[in-house]
């Protein structure tokens, strides 16, 4: 009888125990251990893209910053500040839009070209309202694009014969639209999916479409790939079919993931600027092509693991530029001049710059925009100076809580 | 999920009141019928014993045993909690800060399923906050005062099943199965959740009267909770979990240090969170001992309780039962501060369920009284339950008691139910929102304008029809995406009505005028199905003195802002007068509050239509 008791206690006490022994386990289990670090690279974005940016157009230069609080989504307001030709003097055109643009704005333009302005989803908003002008601001007409625009600065393109690519949606479900007349009109010139499984698709490893351009003779797609040293340049082919371009890193970065970041129409030919994330940190490089199946790539500027993109745009006429800085570190500003060139670091620009510009009559003098909150200052780098010197400072109404 | 009003919103507040004392008035009148009942019975009993012609046949029967010391200990002290949970839920700030302020930052470390399951009865409160919080308030005190009179019988026994069943569903919506599925859990800070306690005390309460003769059931109870105490204990002492140290790796607090904080700035006596703070400021210093104490405290509490032994389980109760009254102190910080909190927490309740154990194995139910009927031999008393009502007071009182408590329970159940039954939110929401619609009564201005396919509409073609008319950007990001969904709200509510109804918007962008807009904020918006939705644009010749006429103002609001302009809806009626005005500010546009204003809309447009 003792011997049954005890047995049963035992049993109870089993019983019991199980479900506790449950709830521990089930506690132990809510803590996630690390990732692999392998598992953190698979999924991790490549090289963040900033949308600030400056280029040119036949009336002046235009920029877009972030301005706000920059670190609430919905109390960030993109502005678009434009200086005319020969002008020194920066005016804010953000009204134009008449939209909220807390999601970024994306700028087309080139040298002699108009201005188109694309206005990224925010909140609710699912598509892209348009904007363009020709005049430097002075008369706007409007467009709209059927889906949102992609979150990268090379969504939007203008060719010289007047046609507008568009990059819309992210990742596998992105197209790439074509204006036929006028920027409301559209058709498909090709989408994620379709090239991802195109021969070239497949070399690449297509992970999501990030750029385009209109070529020489057609229209050009960047992408990132997840096959390493393989750079996703597709341009569109007689007959619709899309190519894989010929473009071969230095050896030293065939084990990295490529990006391109944007593609810009520049004074020598088409430009792409890459982002190269490699285990030990990310790389930049340029690359042209005139268009005849052959691209030249540029030195690889290294950036340190705790540095991020801040800008990226056209430089001089066949120029690129990237500002980028770290938490506690400078900002820093390295441009190419063009194919035949290196990188070459300028005068760390002010904290808080949010892009540059750079004046086309004198490749060695820029505006940096420095943005703290609802001011934008502007730096100059001037040629006798030979550091930046403040000058106009623009204050702007923000309106914070609008954005819903 | 959350309504985005202020937790104390005079409109959402003053209907709580109102409810409330609305439903005190039933319970008071439960409760006088009650009181009237059990004296008719008392009556009747009397009578039947005074004229009783047989001395050996008790017209009043005898009562069986003595209820068991454990069960009445958790009978009456849980009963007692659980009005104070339901006085705790009468708070003010409790229709509007419940799912924000307890729901959602309990759910939101748990996993996705959890939130999903929590959301769907955080739903339900959000769209109804006043009934809900009224009923939380009602069946809770039904439920503590079940426990609390009805000492015995199945009628207490059933009180014991209402108290799990309520307590399952605090347990999973309010508690989000008390965070044991969330990072951080910790029997200091209430795991597995102060109401997973009620419900074991609630099913202890259930079991048959004869499970507490014997010693078994306490030292099962025990053995469960020692268990669980060793369980506790490997949890806390596991490493990498942060308890060990008053410091994290990163240089901030370690895990207790930074609970303990967050309990002090909670708003409460100064002399309280002095205690915690000193705590958190003694745990931050000498983080790993506290720790050690912790786990070894746990376990040996678990081990007393493991072995079955009355001297050990004697120790361990004491133990446990300081333990847990120096962590509802020093940790747990009472639980009920800060006008949102709902219970003490779960160290009163673990407490509580420890010595009912400790008595159920040591004290066992009073010997068989020669007067009185044992209750293990003695059969539940014969007679039909309207016999057994006047020839047993004891019957009389614990029917009645029961009928009344599980009436106090309905009083707040009933209308959550009813209102919970319904997909669309209260309009209370909407009245504190916007306020109430105004009413208008003079001919609405006309216009003649283009809708996004491009055909003339204007509002002479629309006589004879009820027009629910707002302004809208199809480019805006917030408000106008949000007023169009309500419109199709209130067209589905509407209803078979809605072929008497257009739904209009005109355009309010002076940029974007074209019908493509339309046509793609229609397509964004799922709207290109309704067939009696109308978005109109025309010139700006034609749309500004619109805007004028129809009092709505537009700007372009500075620095890369929408179009602000005035949100509001206006119901002209089949005669072509304006009917209603409606502010259609969204607020913080959550569900509850869209499908509050839809409601509200719905309601006017009806009204309109009927002429009324």
């Amino acid at each position: 009888m003792t011997a049954a008791r005890s047995r049963r206690g035992t049993i109870s006490a089993f019983v019991a125990a199980v479900p506790c022994a449950l709830l521990a386990a089930v506690g132990l289990g809510a803590f996630p251990s690390a990732p692999a670090a392998g598992d953190a690279l698979l999924s991790a974005p490549l090289v963040a893209a900033p949308l600030a940016t400056s280029v040119q157009s036949a009336a002046g230069t235009w920029a877009t910053v972030p301005m706000g609080h920059l670190n609430q989504p919905l109390n960030t307001f993109w502005q678009l500040f434009f200086r005319p030709t020969g002008t020194t003097s920066w005016s804010n055109q953000a009204e134009a839009t008449a939209v909220a643009t807390n999601g970024g704005l994306v700028l087309a333009s080139a040298v002699g070209q108009p201005l188109v302005a694309g206005v990224r989803p925010s909140n609710f908003l699912h598509f892209s309202p348009l904007i363009a002008t020709d005049d430097g601001g002075d008369s706007w007409s409007n467009g709209l694009l059927p889906e949102g625009l992609a979150a990268s600065p090379g969504a939007l393109s203008r060719a010289s014969n007047g046609q507008t690519l568009a990059l819309v949606n992210g990742g596998l479900g992105a197209r790439v639209l074509a204006s036929t007349g006028g920027l409301s009109s559209w058709r498909t010139l090709t989408t994620a999916r379709r090239l991802a499984s195109s021969g070239g698709g497949i070399a690449c490893g297509l992970r999501a479409l990030t750029a385009t351009a209109a070529g020489a003779s057609s229209a050009v797609v960047g992408a990132s790939c997840s096959r390493p040293g393989v750079v996703g340049i597709f341009s569109e082919q007689a007959g619709g079919s899309w190519r894989l371009e010929p473009l071969a890193l230095p050896g030293s970065l065939r084990r990295g993931r490529v990006e391109v970041l944007t593609l810009e129409q520049t004074a020598g030919g088409l430009a792409a600027l890459l982002g190269v994330s490699e285990k030990t940190g990310t790389a930049l490089v340029a690359a042209w092509t005139t268009g005849a199946n052959r691209w030249i790539v540029s030195p690889v500027l290294p950036l340190a693991s705790n540095e991020h993109l801040v800008s990226l745009g056209p430089a001089s006429a066949s120029g690129l530029f990237a500002v980028y800085a770290s938490s506690s570190g400078p900002t820093r500003l390295a441009v190419i001049d063009g194919p035949s060139s290196t990188w070459h670091q300028m005068p760390s620009p002010p904290s808080g710059t949010a892009t540059v510009a750079f004046d086309p009559t004198s490749p060695s003098t820029a505006d940096a925009l420095v943005v703290h909150d609802a001011t934008m200052s502007v730096w100059t780098l001037g040629t006798a100076s030979g550091g930046w010197m403040k000058g106009q400072v623009v204050h702007v109404a923000l309106e914070f809580g609008s954005s819903g | 999920m959350g309504t985005g009003l202020k937790n104390n919103d005079p409109v959402v507040v003053g209907a709580f009141h109102t409810a409330l004392m609305h439903q005190g008035l039933i319970v008071l009148l439960i409760l006088a019928v009650a009181g009237i009942t059990l004296n008719v019975l008392h009556s009747l009993q009397l009578r039947r014993a005074a004229g009783s012609p047989d001395d050996n046949q008790p017209a009043i029967r005898a009562e069986r045993a003595p209820e068991a010391p454990s069960r009445r200990l958790l009978r009456v002290a849980f009963g007692l909690i659980w009005i104070l949970d339901g006085i705790l839920q009468g708070q003010t700030s409790m229709p509007l800060g419940m799912i924000p302020q307890v729901v959602h930052p309990t759910a939101a470390s748990s996993p996705a399923w959890v939130q999903d399951l929590v959301n769907s009865g955080a739903t339900s409160w959000s769209f109804h906050p006043v009934q809900a919080a009224a009923a939380a308030v009602w069946i809770q005190v039904g439920i503590g005062l079940w426990l609390l009179m009805v000492p015995r019988g199945r009628w207490s026994r059933l009180g014991g099943v209402a108290s799990v069943g309520w307590g399952l569903v605090v347990w999973v919506f309010g508690e989000s199965f008390g965070g044991i599925f969330a990072p951080g859990l910790t029997w200091l800070f209430g795991a597995p959740g102060a109401v997973l306690f009620y419900c074991a005390a609630g099913a202890l309460i259930a079991l048959p009267e004869r499970a507490w003769v014997t010693a078994r059931l306490g030292r099962n109870v025990l053995r469960a909770m020692g268990a669980f105490f060793v369980a506790m204990a490997v949890l806390q002492a596991w490493p990498g979990r942060g308890f060990w140290s008053g410091h994290s790796a990163s240089g901030g607090v370690g895990t207790l240090t930074g609970m303990v904080q967050q309990m002090s700035q909670v708003t409460q006596p100064r002399i309280l969170s002095s205690w915690v703070g000193s705590f958190a400021a003694f745990d931050a210093a000498h983080g790993w001992g506290v720790n050690l104490f912790v786990v070894l405290a746990l376990g040996l509490i678990g081990a007393a309780f493991l072995s079955g032994r009355p001297r050990a389980a004697h120790i361990g109760v004491i133990a446990a039962v300081v333990l847990c009254l120096a962590d509802w102190v020093l940790v747990e910080d009472f639980g009920f501060f800060g006008g949102v909190g709902t219970d003490p927490n779960s160290m009163i309740p673990m407490a509580l369920v420890c010595i009912a154990g400790y008595l159920a194995m040591t004290r066992l139910p009073a010997a068989a009284n020669p007067a009185v009927v044992p209750i293990v031999r003695q059969p539940t008393p014969v007679g039909s339950w309207r016999e057994r009502l006047i020839t047993s007071p004891g019957y009389a009182f614990r029917f009645i008691a029961a009928l009344a408590a599980m009436g106090i329970v309905l009083v707040g159940g009933v209308p959550m139910a009813v209102a919970a039954a319904s997909p669309n939110a209260d309009p209370i929401l909407s009245a504190a929102v916007n306020g109430v619609p105004g009413v208008l009564n003079y001919p609405a201005p006309p216009f003649r304008l283009v809708d996004q396919n491009d055909r003339p509409v204007s509002l002479a073609g629309l006589r004879g029809k009820t027009v629910a008319l707002t302004f809208l950007d199809p480019v805006c990001t917030f408000d106008c995406p949000i007023i169009a969904q309500e419109f199709r709200q209130a067209d589905k509510m509407i209803g078979a009505e809605a072929k008497r109804i257009e739904l209009v918007a005109i355009e309010i962008n002076p940029r974007y005028t074209t019908p493509n807009y339309l046509l793609a904020f229609d397509h964004q918006e799922g709207l290109t199905g309704l067939s009696n939705w109308r978005f109109l644009t025309g010139s700006l010749a034609q749309l500004r003195p619109l805007w004028d006429s129809y009092d709505i103002e537009d700007s372009y609001a500075p620095g890369g802002a929408m179009i602000a302009h005035s949100d509001a809806v206006y119901v002209i009626g089949p005669d072509g007068r304006m009917r209603y005005v409606l502010n259609a500010d969204p607020g913080a546009a959550t569900s509850a509050t869209e499908s509050s204003f839809a409601v509200t809309l719905a309601d006017a447009i009806t009204s309109a239509v009927g002429g009324r």
